[in-house]
């Protein structure tokens, strides 16, 4: 499904985020992508999101090559992921349901339609009660969550998590670790960035090491 | 049945739910910061309203100039005593040239009977003696006066029956000059205060862009393109813009009014019934719908710059 080719990034002035990063993702697979800040790990999920394009190599997603997608298009490849942030990026100022439509608003799909999946989405993350309640007076958790069901209410094909659990206690993160997993079963593949090894421990999932920009391990996932 | 469900796929249809949606929430924007977009409009409206205005007058003022029958003349005096023949030549030779509306022959007896009349003196007492001589009064068409009248009075000073021409027409290409001075000068006017009033728009817009710049990041992230983005201010501008020209089709109106007393009072004086009237509906119509043009213009501005350094969202 991803597959990374010799890749390398270097940003404006110098800084090798990536170097020669080549990797094979299937559909389906729960991977963590882990190493020391600044190891790369935030770069190498802007480039699937097409946030960024690489100065080497190539990205292929389900066979395409991203290279190949010109700027007018992106936003409808963007459409087919689903994209988590430490720092959420939610409106504050507007509601957990407003938040979650969003990106169906861009399609632009139906008030029945939107309400239906909206409701979905924010039932899967346990915050339908919670529905009118504005972004900003949410718990951090809680808007974790919000922005977790923004992400998956569009069906993605994969989900891109930078540090999700950033700024979350271990019982919380250990919650949003469980909605991924929920997500993951029924055959969304995910991808979570974080620095947090003693969470990953505790999982037998696939991870993958970066150390300045480099593959360093590549662990499969036990029984 | 099938008509009504044909609608209802038009109406439904995710990019016309689009539009409606930037509508609904460009509207919802404006009455939210009324306040603030007021300054706005109504600076568009009085700079729209100043060159309809004058528009307005210079048209009535051209309509009024024609109404006059100024139509550029020449008067030709023929020699004292040409034969009728020799005028009867002229006159056909005149009616046979392009630019020449009419010619009118003003027998010298028929004009001597019509002074002496006026004066209250009988015509007979001079006996032959007839002081005035024949009088042909040439119109020419429309636009003619200028360079083309020039080489047509040389002819007719050429003519050997002819005495002397007099050119009437002085006065009305001054006064031509002057109307032509005067739409150049409302041009260049329309076209800096239209100028304007796409830049007032373009900042008020650039400052709203920047206002909801988290916002334009959030939906740059989940796919939307750079026309779903712009979409609700482009509504915006539109809106304000159609505001802003019905303000300018209120204040023209009002101009008119102000004006129509003292105007009519001066057309008075001049024995005329000319009276100021306000724009028709299609110049209203025409002046909302530039003014909402211009308004999307301002908007497109305003977004042009601000999304493409949104655009690719960094953090
Ligand atoms: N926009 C940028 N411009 C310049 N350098 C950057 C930029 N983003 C990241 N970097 C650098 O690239 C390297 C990798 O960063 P990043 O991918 O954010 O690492 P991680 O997410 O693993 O902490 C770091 O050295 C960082 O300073
Ligand atoms: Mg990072």
């Amino acid at each position: 499904m991803i597959r990374l080719d010799g890749v390398g990034k270097r940003y404006p002035g110098g800084n090798e985020a990536l170097r020669n990063v080549s990797l094979d993702i299937a559909a389906g697979e729960f991977v963590f992508l882990t190493g020391h800040s600044g190891a790369g790990k935030s770069t190498l999920l802007r480039l699937l999101a097409l946030l960024d394009r690489p100065s080497r190599g190539q990205v292929l997603v389900e066979n395409r090559n991203l290279e190949r997608i010109p700027a007018r298009e992106v936003p409808y490849y963007r459409r087919q992921l689903g994209m988590i942030f430490q720092e959420h990026h939610l409106l504050p100022e507007q509601s957990a349901f407003d938040n979650v439509a969003v990106p169906l608003l861009v399609c632009g799909i139906g008030d029945n339609e939107i309400r239906k999946r909206v409701r979905a989405a924010l039932d899967k993350v346990n915050l339908l009660h919670k529905e009118n309640a504005l972004a900003g007076t949410l718990s951090t958790g809680e808007q974790q969550r919000v922005g977790i069901a923004r992400a998956v209410v569009n069906r993605p094909l994969m989900l891109l998590a930078d540090e999700p659990t950033g700024n979350l206690d271990p019982e919380l993160s250990r919650e949003i670790l469980g909605l991924f997993e929920q997500f993951n079963r029924v055959g969304v593949t995910v991808i979570i960035a974080t620095h947090d090894a003693a969470l990953i421990a505790k999982q037998a999932r696939r991870v993958i090491a970066l150390n300045e920009g480099r593959v360093v391990a590549d662990t499969p996932a036990g029984p | 049945m099938s008509r009504a469900r044909g609608l209802a796929r038009l109406t439904g249809h995710p990019w016309l739910r689009g539009h409606r949606r930037a509508l609904r929430a460009a509207v919802r924007h404006l009455r939210a910061n009324l306040l603030a977009n007021l300054t706005g409009i109504t600076i568009m409206a009085v700079a729209l309203a100043l060159p309809a205005t004058l528009l307005l007058l210079l048209e009535q003022h051209l309509a009024l100039f024609e109404q006059w029958g100024a139509q550029p003349s020449l008067t030709v005096f023929m020699q004292h005593g040409a034969a009728p023949e020799a005028t009867a030549a002229v006159v056909a030779a005149l009616e046979a040239r392009a630019g020449i509306e009419g010619v009118e022959h003003v027998a010298a007896a028929a004009a001597f009977a019509e002074f002496a009349a006026s004066m209250g003196l009988d015509p007979a007492a001079f006996g032959d003696r007839n002081p005035l001589p024949e009088v042909l009064v040439v119109t020419l068409a429309q636009g003619t006066a200028g360079d083309g009248s020039a080489a047509l009075v040389d002819w007719i000073r050429g003519q050997a029956a002819v005495d002397d021409v007099i050119v009437d027409i002085a006065w009305i290409e001054r006064l031509g000059a002057i109307t032509r001075l005067a739409e150049r000068a409302l041009a260049v006017v329309a076209v800096l205060l239209l100028g304007a009033t796409v830049l007032v728009v373009g900042n008020t817009v650039r400052l709203v862009v920047q206002e909801h710049a988290a916002e334009i990041e959030v939906l740059k992230l989940v796919g939307a393109t750079d026309a779903y983005v712009r979409r609700p201010f482009l509504y915006g501008g539109i809106v304000q813009g159609a505001i802003a020209g019905l303000g300018a089709v209120l204040l023209v109106e009002l101009v008119v009014i102000a004006l129509s007393g003292p105007v009519q009072a001066l057309a008075a004086a001049y024995l005329s019934a000319f009276r100021l009237h306000g724009p028709g509906p299609g110049a209203m119509l025409g002046l909302v719908g530039t003014a909402a043009l211009l308004g999307w213009a301002g908007a497109w501005l305003g977004t042009a710059h601000s999304l493409a350094r949104l655009s690719s969202p960094v953090h």
